[in-house]
């Protein structure tokens, strides 16, 4: 029994040094480029005037959407742009090159990848990150803390942990489904859609739950909880949602967690290397 | 040198299956809706024995299958059919407890971050095999020195010479002592320099460190200086199995004359020196026997007005097509 | 002749990769769909807003999606590599211009995607036409065509011209977002720009954008009072950005050549 106990520390202490070097050696990579960075932060939070003026053309339209009122809708906007730029900060990165790994046009082969001692999806779909999202994870902030002031809601303790539970699984299920897309080209020789893709299922995640109603609705809040972005977190802050069906959503993605795990490993076992 | 068996394969083969590409503008608007697909067989039943400590090269022309065993022998491909182990494991599976024991360089893209010194991919990898601090700094030390690349440890990979790059790549393959090596064209668009030293860095390495290396490589010169042992690779199919001496005294009975005259010469007066291989007006090659072609270069030389004389080694595809082909 | 020959070309590339085509077609259709969904929420219990039905919505996300494959297709980031890995030199030395080569690439994998999605759309129109009627449909259809045109010049050439910004920056990523999200702000991508706040349709109006997508979309559904105007409008610009986009490129080629690529 203390034989595992210390076998699990040793796991763990081993992945903590490991990304530790891998952060401090991508920080560097990213500090050789500044343009890029400055380039991208500087252009990455414009998307977010796109919405803003998305939200103020449906409220000059009605005065309320979805049972959300003009402000509580910034705060939902915030959030999904929140949950977007954590997600493109710390899994865009690897996730987006895979298919030039595949290729062999990118620095390291996945080949190489594979003949390492570490787990193959570990060190393939994370380890790098994108910086310049980090003005849009301040911009959704911004938003959030927009809506907030602008109608003030009694939010009490567990709402709050709760708001963020949920938002920090909406970043890991924002993972899953990238990877998942990413996958599959592996059994696809041509797939340069995957970033695309993953953008634009994202767009569904912008409504509140309401407006997915029927099959729609067990596809989009139950199945493939896309709306765990905002919706689901907000709904639990401003209390119109139960705290403990934090528990629901975190089962249904750990059920995803492994059947998305078991489709990238069943696929790089067929893998056939296109570098030959 | 031990008679423990490092690596075992036997009837190992890998098929491919390719799409056929449509040709013309009709066919592409059929492969819309069907799609035809064939089967590439890249390696073809192939068995052979390496002992721990052996070095051995794998020789064959560019799509030979050469490239695709060694990757079932790390375990990235998945054979077809056969059986491979590997330090009595079987590679595919990669358990950890494998992989630490082997390494791979296969090009000049392996394990160093392009914006970064190599020093920091070190640590990297220090990480991922966890290598114990002390036991670290000495590999690395004993490697640098043997390579003698102090200097360029802390300049960004990308702003080093190809010489320099393969130099820290073999450098970081090696940190972790592994049991193994898999080379794969390792001297592919070095300087003459720097192919000697690594050659000269691959038998050091195997006499002090015991490491068992594969390489593979379509030049013969790579694997006459460094591998006592040869498997020749074509088409899938294992043609030879020995020495290298053997090798050539069996097969690469000739070498090639290419020859600058100043005028153009008969053909039939050159066919009195040797075999002609190719006639191009001035320029022409001839083969003469092993044996006596410095005899037939200074024939050459003495009786005709050249212009440049060059004496060339058999091309491998020469051997291959003269003594393998069916 | 050379260019047909890049189009075939290219066609017959795209028949290669069925897999990516069906999906860019799937991608393209979901944003006209999320946002065909959310204005029904809005309208709710009403009938229309601001001039628009139900119908109408879905007539004009329809339109537009389709306008992207007429009117569309992003090139500059294939300018922009050949410039920068120095592909560029080779369309020098032949009489074979490289924007063109691009436009002409792009226009085969439009051709391919409007042949693929055509079915497509009537599909969905036809499972919606409850909502819809004939009467949608009154620009007269010459000037809806001749708008096109016009819209799709005037979007390869601001496409041309961004990529010439690769003649000075090494990522050029950041001006086709801007762009792609001026034209989503200003160009009616997001939403008809009549139900847009007041002070974003007084501004669209000094901008190229609305009169890439929209116009012809706007004069198709008769909701353009003035077609005529908004025509001689996209003549207009065509012609400044015309010119800028010479300027843009021959100062570019100028400091090309003088650092050797």
């Amino acid at each position: 029994m203390k034989g595992m106990g210390a076998k699990m520390w040793q796991k763990i202490s081993r992945l903590y040094h490991y990304f530790r070097i891998s952060f401090i050696m991508d920080l560097k990579s990213n500090i050789a480029y500044p343009t890029t960075f400055l380039f991208a932060f500087t252009t990455i939070p414009l998307w977010g005037i796109l919405q803003i003026l998305l939200i103020e053309t449906i409220y000059g339209q009605t005065s309320q959407f979805l049972g959300y009122t003009k402000y509580e809708n910034y705060v939902l906007f915030g959030t999904w742009k929140l949950v977007q730029s954590l997600a493109a900060v710390f899994f865009f990165v690897r996730l987006e090159d895979l298919p030039d790994k595949v290729k062999g046009t990118s620095d390291w082969s996945l080949d190489m990848m594979l003949i390492k001692p570490l787990d193959s999806q570990l060190f393939a779909t994370t380890g790098k990150y994108w910086f310049g999202s980090l003005s849009s994870v301040m911009v959704g902030i911004g938003l959030i803390a927009y809506g907030l002031m602008g109608q003030p809601h009694q939010i009490g303790i567990g709402q709050a942990i709760g708001y963020l539970a949920n938002m920090l699984l909406g970043v890991f299920f924002l993972y899953l489904v990238f990877l998942f897309i990413q996958t599959w080209l592996f059994w696809f020789e041509y797939l340069e859609i995957g970033e695309s893709m993953w953008f634009t299922v994202q767009q569904f995640g912008e409504f509140p739950q309401r407006l997915y109603s029927g099959s729609l609705g067990i596809l989009f809040n139950i199945l493939l909880p896309i709306t765990l972005m905002a919706s689901v977190p907000v709904e639990v802050l401003f209390g119109k949602m139960p705290i403990w069906m934090f528990g629901v959503y975190a089962l249904i993605v750990l059920v995803l967690f492994w059947l998305t795990r078991w489709f990238w490993q069943y696929s790089i076992k067929k893998y056939s290397s296109f570098s030959s | 040198m031990s008679e423990k068996v490092a690596i075992e394969v036997k009837g190992l083969s890998k098929h491919f299956s390719v799409p056929v590409k449509a040709e013309g503008f009709g066919a592409s608007v059929k492969s819309l809706f069907y799609r035809e697909y064939k089967s590439v067989k890249a390696v073809e039943k192939i068995s052979f024995r390496i002992e721990e400590g052996e070095m051995v090269g794998f020789l064959g022309p560019n799509g030979a299958g050469k490239t695709t065993t060694m990757k079932m022998l790390s375990g990235i491909l998945y054979p077809s059919n056969g059986v491979v182990k590997v330090l009595g494991y079987n590679p595919t599976d990669r358990k950890p407890a494998f992989q630490k024991q082997i390494s791979m360089v296969m090009g000049q893209k392996n394990q160093l971050w392009w914006d970064l010194p190599a020093t920091d991919a070190y640590i990297l990898n220090k990480e991922i095999f966890n290598i114990p601090t002390h036991e670290y700094k000495q590999t690395l030390d004993e490697l640098v020195a043997l390579l003698g690349v102090e200097e360029i440890l802390s300049t960004p990979v990308r702003k080093l010479s190809l010489g320099q790059r393969m130099k820290c790549e073999l450098i970081a393959a090696l940190l972790h002592r592994p049991k193994v090596l898999f080379l794969d064209e390792p001297t592919i668009g070095l300087d003459v320099v720097t192919q000697k030293k690594v050659r000269e860095f691959l038998k050091k390495i195997n006499r002090e460190m015991k490491t068992t290396i594969l390489l593979t490589s379509h030049y013969m010169e790579d694997v006459q200086a460094v591998c006592p042992r040869v498997i020749m690779i074509n088409r899938g199919a294992k043609l030879y199995d020995g020495t290298i001496d053997n090798l050539i005294k069996t097969y690469a009975t000739e070498k090639y004359l290419q020859v600058d005259f100043d005028n153009e010469i008969p053909r039939e007066k050159l066919e009195a020196i040797g075999r002609v291989v190719e006639y191009e007006g001035t320029r022409v090659v001839i083969a003469v026997p092993r044996v006596a072609h410095a005899k037939k270069a200074a024939e050459l030389l003495t009786t005709y007005t050249v212009d440049n004389l060059d004496i060339q080694e058999i091309k491998l595809e020469d051997i291959i097509v003269k003594h393998f082909s069916k | 002749m050379k260019y047909w020959q890049t189009f075939l070309l290219s066609l017959s590339i795209h028949f290669q990769y069925r897999a990516n085509l069906v999906l860019w077609l799937v991608v393209g259709t979901i944003q006209p769909m999320v946002m065909i969904i959310m204005w029904f929420a809005i309208l709710g219990d009403r009938t229309e807003v601001g001039g628009y039905a139900r119908g109408d919505f879905i007539v004009y996300f329809l339109f537009m999606t389709l306008g992207w494959y007429i009117v569309g297709g992003s090139f500059s980031r294939e300018i922009g590599r050949a410039i920068r890995n120095g592909d560029l030199n080779k369309y020098l030395l032949q009489p074979y211009h490289l924007v063109l080569k691009c436009f002409f690439r792009e226009l085969a994998w439009k051709a391919v995607s409007l042949a693929m999605s055509l079915p497509l759309f009537l599909g969905v129109l036809y499972l919606l036409r409850g909502y819809l009627s004939w009467q949608m449909f009154t620009g007269p259809w010459w000037q809806v065509a001749l708008s096109l045109l016009l819209g799709s010049i005037l979007f390869a050439l601001m496409e041309a011209i961004i990529g010439s910004l690769a003649f000075w920056v090494t990522e050029i990523w950041p001006f086709a977002e801007m762009n792609e999200m001026l034209l989503n702000f200003f160009g009616g991508v997001l939403a008809p720009i009549s139900l847009l706040p007041m002070v974003v349709q007084k501004m669209s109006v000094y901008t190229p954008f609305r009169y890439i997508f929209y116009e012809p979309v706007a004069i198709a559904l008769g909701k353009e009072g003035e077609p005529v105007k908004a025509i001689l409008i996209q003549v207009l610009y065509i012609v400044v950005v015309y010119v800028v986009y010479k300027l843009v490129w021959k100062q570019g080629l100028h400091k090309y050549e003088g650092n050797g690529g």
